[in-house]
């Protein structure tokens, strides 16, 4: 075993705030050795992007750290001045977690580059060598990104850039903090290869943090795993996934959405209403000035049946967000029809189409963004059924009894969003939709703003209520596992359009678009022999 | 190349707000119930008399046509007659105009420079003394009445200290030099008086420092928001974790950044700047756009009023459209 | 020890900013002084005493006489009542009036807030002291016009905020929710957008009554406001700046002092609420 490269002793960082002292750290041990790749996961809160802010100085000004932190020699909790500024970077190579806004807006791509190679790797024509680092991270035109900003870029270049930054600065330790965040599953699994891959020359160190056990699984050799500022499990990575030992490590393992599970429940047979037929839509967006006008959805029709659950599956941009939003009334479309409860609604005027919103509510993604943070719970959730219910008891009781439905003790109802946690959020927002009894609800991607132990509890409620088929739900959804155990039939969205759509276990078993293979493909599992 | 079609589009647009500024500044002497003739023609005026200025000044026509008739005057430079003194409006604007720039010019110049400095220093000492300062600094500045501050001034330097010219206008008269550009600091140099030029300074230094004081709190205090948000954002610290060297952070990150933001401020500055002046110009007797026009509002005198409100107007949306285009160069984000 | 709960803000709600407080004392202070004037002064403020005419501050007149025989100290109190009058109620008629304009426009989005920025646009082209000169010129100097001179000037930045919180907030999933869950129009605004996009327009509330105070002062000083001999700080002032040349300090300096103070006052009140809120 080589002597470690990064040792970290018993470190505790605590935060003082309003409210309180906040522990972020209660005593963290762990090492990097060169050439390996060390995976930290947890789920948000847990401390974990609170190693990588000691590691650089960058703790919050009122932090205080303590603990043993010792780099390559150099003893990293007593650096100041000159000696912390050469080692910063040199060192510890930063990669940020939102690589747009980590950019510099107004400085060229090249320039930003090109400041990190004069400052710790100097030497030679600096501006070819800006160049080959843009290709080395796997950049097709390096040479014309020189001169671009950061804003032209793509989430998955701007990240790609903020690698070659962080290795610009050649450094002992690359870290990388929660560095997929918003990019999705093939763009994940590129970007952290291309991480991992920089521990290969067998000098160099790399640490990752992520939420996501499923893709640390495939590029790190070791695992920890964090819990409220503690490390609760470490170990290599096959053996915690093979293997796990604390209860914690086990709940994100089983949270991770497993492909292979099935709908217990048979859909019902033939011969039940259609609840709402879409026929033959195009919506697009408005032309904005200077700007051509985009479709958004071309000749997309479906049927949406009484009982029935309908996952919508595609990546982002390919339209399903903008179906979704159709069917609630909320855009209109540019042709075609859709027809809800035998009537044709895509045509119909604001206050028309209002009488016929108790028969149709939406769950949304951003459950905290979802809910009007002035109002407490109760305004919340009745806030539908104010159209119907005008009798404030029996309205009461409604609240009381869709609370418990979703899970929720009546006693939040006096409480406002921002006392809510994220699970907490989404179920009042469940809430609300069921509190009017409608026959369809559409659920946007419901779980995917959530931690993922929650998520798995989330999509355990939603799979109970859509189980008791008394009415139709829509299930929009970027990632094709977590489907397959909620609903009955799957349609795939591609580029506005639909490019496949059947029962659930005939698409999953026998996928008839590339598309769908590729989304399959990429769905997160747990990668049990490292290679 | 961009640029220049940024500034064609942008001319473009000016042209309705213009027009809207001409129609808003045209119908504001019809704010006031009643006919405007009455107002305009002196009290002791008969029937008779009240039908000619009626028909003279064309208020016997429909109002599109006296809008598009005054439009089509003020195009060509007549801006009409004033009621009180007769002579043309225009030549007291072209006059007067100079005077009042050259002020509100050397004002925002200071209050600008000022502000930068300033407004930087205090957010990287963040919550240390020197911010601290220069935020009570501003909000004082901000609650100062600037007349109010330049009769203070006028007590502390001219009567007090006796180090100040006297309140009188922008020379002393014994030191005057002709009227070339109509900018006092230009015309002493132009005529090659260096004790002129001087006398020119003194008498500048406490009406600029009045008007830059009293109007820059607002720009400090954005440039230090801008800065610190600056050096919260995650790119200055990325850039700070890279281990970039303090010179180059502080120019190419943090002042790059800030300054991005300044040209939309200055010009809002700049509105505030000709509206104080009218209360500077008072203060020091100087002899400006302001005061020609508070002797025209005091007496009512519509044609001076209205051209002043255009006057003005046309200027503040012209520095708004040299912000717009310094900020176009400065900022990559904005579309050209 | 678990980690403290980071999602229960609930006690820091009823916290004030000391700054907050120390503005609020300023101008309650300033208020309270205007509103008890007869009881902390003999002299009524426009009581002309014949035997001093521009006396320096003495023992019958605290601070001094001004060119009239009028006793400055009982002026200074009394124009406090005018002028924060003029100010609250102008300030609250710019409020209700931007709400008024801003709220549909930003709601209605499209050409409707198109065509209203555009006339929006051409009021801001004006330089705000300048249009209150020339209508307070045009309209007249009664209390009730300059109330609206400065109300209506005021009244286009009010709009333009409230309506850029609308269109912020209109498209945010909880208003979309709130139409999914059958909201009418009327409901949608002033259920749920107004209470949203009221924060900012309170936050400004107290600065503009600051910058209220010194355009109807800086209105007065030119003669265009409130007209000698009421007592007004502005027109005091105006009154005054011929004294300093001849040295007598006090008739300006006196209610150039509690304009500044209290315009200071509304501008801690201010300076504190944007504190907290950016700290939000």
């Amino acid at each position: 075993m080589t002597a470690p490269l990064l040792e970290i002793r018993d470190l505790r960082v605590a935060i003082p705030t309003a409210t309180g002292v906040i522990e972020a750290l209660r005593g963290v041990s762990l090492s990097v050795a060169p050439g390996e790749v060390l995976g930290i996961v947890g789920e948000s809160g847990g401390g974990k992007s609170m190693i990588a802010r000691t590691l650089t100085h960058l703790l919050p000004a009122q932090a205080e750290a303590q603990g043993q932190v010792t780099l390559a020699g150099t003893d990293v909790m007593t650096l100041r001045g000159e000696a912390l500024r050469r080692f910063r970077g040199r060192s510890v190579g930063l990669c940020f977690q939102n690589p747009r806004s980590a950019l510099n807006p107004v400085r060229k791509i090249g320039d930003q580059l090109i400041d990190r190679l004069r400052e710790h790797a100097p030497g030679g024509d600096l501006r070819a060598r800006a160049v080959t680092a843009l290709a080395a991270v796997g950049l097709r035109s390096p040479e014309t990104m020189m001169g671009q900003f950061p804003h032209q870029l793509s989430g998955g270049m701007a990240q790609r850039v903020m690698i070659a930054l962080s290795l610009a600065c050649n450094p002992r330790l690359l870290v990388a903090d929660e560095p997929t965040t918003g990019l999705d599953v093939t763009l994940t699994g590129e970007i952290l290869t291309l991480i991992a891959r920089q521990a290969r020359d067998g000098a160099r160190g790399v640490m990752i943090i992520s939420h996501d056990i499923a893709a640390l699984s495939k590029v790190s050799d070791r695992l920890v795993v964090m819990e409220k500022g503690l490390i609760v499990e470490e170990g290599s990575t096959r053996r915690i996934v093979t293997a796990p030992r604390h209860r914690y490590t086990r709940r994100l393992i089983e949270a991770v959405p497993d492909v292979t599970t099935r709908r217990r429940a048979q859909p019902r047979e033939d011969g039940r209403s259609v609840v709402m037929a879409i026929r033959d839509i195009d919506v697009t967006y408005p032309a904005r000035f200077g700007r051509r006008p985009a479709p958004a959805l071309t000749g997309v029709s479906l049927d949406i049946r009484m009982g029935d659950t309908i996952a919508v599956v595609g990546e982002s941009g390919s339209g399903k967000s903008t179906l979704s939003r159709a069917i609630m009334g909320l855009l209109a479309p540019s042709r075609g029809e859709i027809r809800f409860r035998g009537k044709t609604m895509s045509s119909m005027r604001f206050s028309a189409r209002r009488g016929l919103r108790r028969y149709m509510q939406m769950v949304f993604q951003d459950p905290f963004d979802a809910l009007n943070p002035r109002m407490s719970v109760e305004d919340i959730v009745s806030d539908p059924l104010r159209l119907v219910e005008r009798d404030a008891a029996r309205r009461s009781a409604a609240i009381d009894r869709v609370l418990v439905e979703v899970g929720l003790d009546p006693t939040f109802r006096t409480r406002r969003p921002h006392e809510l946690s994220g699970g907490q959020a989404q179920r009042v927002g469940i809430a609300r939709a069921l509190s009017i009894a409608p026959e369809l609800v559409v659920l946007d991607e419901p779980a995917s703003a959530l931690d993922v132990t929650v998520q798995a509890q989330l999509l355990d409620l939603i799979r109970r209520l859509t189980e008791r088929r008394d009415r139709a739900y829509l299930i929009v959804s970027h990632d094709l596992a977590t489907v397959r155990a909620l609903c009955d039939r799957v349609v795939v969205i591609d580029a506005g359009r639909i490019v496949e759509e059947g029962p659930t276990e005939h698409v999953f078993t026998n996928p008839a678009s590339p598309k769908t293979r590729a989304l399959l493909d990429a769905a997160p599992r747990l990668y049990t022999d490292a290679t | 190349m961009r640029i220049a079609a940024f500034i064609a589009k942008r001319l473009a647009l000016l042209i309705p707000v213009l027009i809207g500024v001409s129609i808003a500044s045209f119908f504001l002497i019809r704010l006031i119930p009643g006919d405007p003739v009455l107002l305009i023609v002196p009290e002791t005026a008969t029937e008779a008399d009240i039908a000619a200025a009626r028909e003279r000044l064309g208020l016997d026509q429909p109002v599109p046509v006296q809008y598009l008739r005054y439009l089509g005057g003020v195009l060509q430079g007549d801006f009409g007659t004033s009621i009180a003194t007769n002579r043309p409006v225009a030549m007291d604007l072209a006059q007067r105009l100079p005077v009042t720039l050259e002020l509100v010019t050397l004002a925002m110049l200071l209050a600008v420079a000022a502000s930068v400095a300033l407004g930087v220093h205090a957010a990287r000492r963040l919550n240390r003394l020197g911010d601290m300062v220069t935020r009570i600094g501003a909000i004082i500045g901000n609650s100062l009445p600037e007349f109010w501050l330049g009769i203070m001034l006028i007590l502390l330097f001219y009567q007090g200290l006796g180090i100040a010219p006297a309140p009188s206008g922008r020379i002393d008269s014994a030191l005057a030099v002709p009227t070339v550009t109509g900018l006092i600091t230009v015309d002493t140099l132009l005529a090659g008086r260096w004790d002129s030029f001087l006398n020119a300074l003194a008498h500048l230094a406490l009406p600029v420092v009045t008007l830059a004081v009293a109007t820059s709190a607002p720009l400090i205090r954005s440039v230090r928001a801008s800065a610190i948000e600056v050096m919260q954002s995650d790119n200055y610290r990325c850039a700070a974790a890279h281990g970039l060297p303090e010179g180059r952070l502080v120019n190419r990150y943090l002042m790059r950044q800030t300054l991005t933001r300044l040209p939309a401020l200055a010009a809002l500055v700049f509105g505030n700047l000709i509206g104080g002046s009218v209360l500077i110009e008072f203060v020091f007797s100087w002899q400006g756009l302001g005061q020609w026009a508070l002797r025209g509002m005091q007496v009512r005198d519509y044609p001076v009023i209205q051209s002043f409100v255009l006057v003005t107007a046309t200027a503040y949306v012209l520095v708004f459209l040299v912000a717009d285009i310094v900020q176009a160069m400065l900022d990559p984000r904005v579309r050209i | 020890m678990p980690a403290a709960a980071p999602n229960r803000p609930a006690q820091r709600r009823s916290r004030l900013e000391p700054i907050t407080a120390i503005g609020a004392a300023i101008v309650l202070a300033v208020l309270a002084a205007g509103i008890a004037a007869p009881w902390l002064t003999p002299w009524e403020p426009t009581q002309i005493d014949p035997f001093f005419f521009l006396e320096g501050p003495n023992a019958q007149h605290w601070f001094g006489t001004d060119g009239n025989g009028m006793d400055v100290f009982a002026r200074v109190l009394y124009a406090a009542r005018i002028d924060i009058g003029i100010a609250l109620a102008s300030v609250a008629l710019a409020v209700v009036l931007g709400t008024a304009v801003g709220l549909p426009l930003g709601y209605a989005g499209g050409w409707v807030d198109d065509i209203g920025m555009r006339v929006l646009d051409i009021l801001q082209a004006f330089p705000v002291f300048i249009l209150a000169l020339a209508i307070a010129a045009i309209l007249g100097t009664s209390l009730p016009n300059l109330i609206l001179t400065i109300g209506l000037i005021n009244a286009p930045p009010y709009a333009r905020l409230i309506r850029a919180e609308v269109v912020a907030l209109r498209h945010r999933t909880f208003i979309e929710a709130a139409e999914c869950a059958g909201n009418s129009h009327s409901s949608l605004m002033l259920r749920h957008l107004l209470p949203n996009a009221l924060t900012p327009i309170l936050v400004i509330a107290p600065l503009n009554c600051g910058w209220a105070i010194l355009t109807l002062a800086g209105l007065s000083f030119v003669g265009l406001g409130i007209p000698v001999p009421e007592a007004e700080w502005g027109a005091m002032i105006s009154a005054g700046a011929a004294d300093v040349v001849g040295g007598r300090w006090w008739t300006a300096t006196f209610p150039g002092l509690a304009l500044f103070l209290t315009v200071l006052g509304f501008n801690l009140i201010g300076e504190g609420l944007q504190q907290r809120q950016a700290q939000r």
